[in-house]
């Protein structure tokens, strides 16, 4: 997980031509992100 | 006879109710009250920012035209002479159309959006275009490629976003109203924090042809003015059926405001038990509570309901928004990357890990929760909540801590597209304005408004006194 989540970040580097300051800024709004995923991903609306 | 400053004073404090009778009467011209608020922005606005662009000669010439149409007895409507704000996300011929960003500063518009079309039409006088967060992906207001929006009741402080230069233009009364867009609460939030009202209609009430997306799920178009009355005259110009627009409905010949003056008795309100009052500022919870009791006075039915699923919408609007706002940005992102705002560009760029199950999932989860809402409102009329869980946060202090907590509650009805007001409900100690919503079954704009316009007099007292701080 953690080296897809490298790879993730390597090719946004690249792509996108980030800084760090701002590859550091994007792990944070990932992490928010991922929260609300998870949040969803545990939603079973058949049951809930 | 009034002279001068004296005047300008005087016209600037009416609400669109007050002018369209006086405008109608002759008493008060089309000319004088533009040039009274033309005056007022170049004496206040450089210090506020909330216009992109002052659109000064234009202005003046229609109501040129307007006054010799009134004088002759042709009156469009309510909103004939008054002047209104955009959000500069609006198309106007001919004019720029910026999106709050650096790369679209030469982006002239090939033609009106319809909203701006429906209002020239009803005689409204656009007077300019007004700031907002880059792409209109943001809660705060901060946008660094343009002087600072600021909070016209403490400069210090943000004024909320996205439709922050239309909420604080309001508010400074450098206009009547202004059109925002509202995709996860961008025209209830910075009405909220500068304290008006701002109003996002039942989805697919406004069309959005010639309006920069955002989130073509999620995206409204919305009105910011002083009161629920002066949204209500706002929609009656701008709602209707357009076929550019494929999400846009028919309701044709409704009036927004027929049940404004009404008694409210008898109105089922639903306070929830969850989510909204979990972790509110005690000043917000004292202020939304009094509001309560006041609509219980007055002969509303307040009803305690149950929804621990509506924490669930938040994250839905999420991953919409985000993934449709990254879709729209994927190849700027890439052309223009270093003309974006860092933020924005990183807050459009977390959304690159989020799956096509992901999104699906998102859109499945929607449909669920809307229909969650619609059983809700089988028992009560309308919901009542705070807008926002804070108060207004420092221009300078940590954005993330407003962009997550502040459209906590509002994206909830983007999701479910329910129509929903924020509304002042008093001010803080520290004089910060306190926004409440009103939300309600779909096409029943009318009672949301009703309601709302019984809350906006409660404060209305105190709200006059702190006028002349602005």
């Amino acid at each position: 997980m953690e080296n897809l989540r490298t790879d993730f970040f390597k090719y946004l580097f690249q792509d996108f031509n980030l800084t760090l300051s701002e590859i550091r800024s994007l792990e944070n709004n990932i992490n928010v992100l991922e929260s609300h995923l998870d949040i969803l991903r545990n939603l079973d609306i058949d049951k809930t | 006879m009034k002279e001068g400053n004296d005047k300008n004073r005087e016209l600037i404090l009416y609400t669109i109710k007050d002018l369209s009778q006086k405008i109608r009467e002759k008493s008060i011209s089309p000319v004088e009250l533009t040039n009274a608020y033309l005056d007022r922005i170049e004496l206040v606005d450089k210090e506020l920012n909330s216009f992109i662009e002052v659109y000064r000669d234009s202005a003046l010439k229609r109501a040129i035209e307007f006054e010799k149409e009134i004088l002759s007895g042709n009156i469009r409507g309510p909103l004939h002479g008054i002047p209104i704000a955009l959000k500069d996300i609006f198309d106007v011929k001919d004019r720029i159309t910026t999106v709050g960003s650096k790369m679209l500063r030469n982006n002239f518009a090939s033609s009106n959006a319809t909203v701006v079309d429906k209002l020239e039409t009803s005689g409204a006088i656009i007077i300019g275009k007004t700031s907002l967060v880059e792409f209109a992906f943001g809660s705060t207001g901060l946008n660094p490629h343009y002087p600072q929006t600021v909070n016209p009741w403490n400069h210090d402080k943000i004024p909320g976003g996205s439709s922050s230069g239309s909420g604080v233009a309001v508010a400074s009364k450098l206009c009547l109203g202004a059109l925002g867009t509202d995709t996860g609460g961008s025209v209830r939030m910075p009405a909220s924090l500068c304290g008006i009202s701002g109003f996002k209609p039942s989805y697919g009430l406004v069309s959005k042809s010639g309006v920069f997306p955002l989130s073509w799920t999620l995206d409204h178009v919305g009105p910011l003015a002083r009161t629920p009355y002066d949204c209500g005259v706002i929609m009656n110009s701008i709602s209707g059926y357009d076929s550019s627009d494929k999400n846009s409905i028919s309701m044709d010949d409704f009036d927004f405001n027929r049940r404004i003056g009404k008694s409210i008795k008898g109105i089922k309100i639903g306070v929830p038990q969850e989510y909204f009052f979990d972790d509110l500022d005690s000043e917000i919870e004292d202020k939304v509570n009094n509001s309560i009791s006041f609509l219980e006075d007055n002969g509303a039915i307040i009803q305690k309901i149950s929804c621990p699923w509506v924490k669930f919408g938040r994250s839905i609007n999420f991953i919409i928004s985000s993934s449709e706002g990254l879709s729209i940005h994927e190849n700027w992102l890439k052309k223009f990357r270093d003309q974006y705002d860092p933020q924005v560009k990183s807050r459009f760029l977390s959304a690159k890990s989020i799956s096509s199950n992901d999104y699906i999932k998102a859109l499945k989860s929607k449909e669920w929760f809307t229909a969650k809402m619609n059983n809700i409102f089988k028992e009560i009329d309308l919901i009542i909540s705070p807008t926002i869980p804070i108060l207004a946060t420092d221009i300078e202090g940590d954005p993330t801590i407003g962009n997550r907590k502040i459209p906590l509650f509002t994206g909830v009805f983007n999701v479910t597209g329910h129509p929903s007001l924020s509304v002042n409900a008093g001010f803080s100690k520290n004089k910060l304005p306190i926004g409440l919503m009103i939300s309600g079954r779909h096409m029943e704009d009318d009672l949301v408004l009703q309601v709302g316009e019984v809350i906006g007099g409660i404060e209305s007292q105190y709200y006059k006194s702190l006028e002349d701080q602005i």
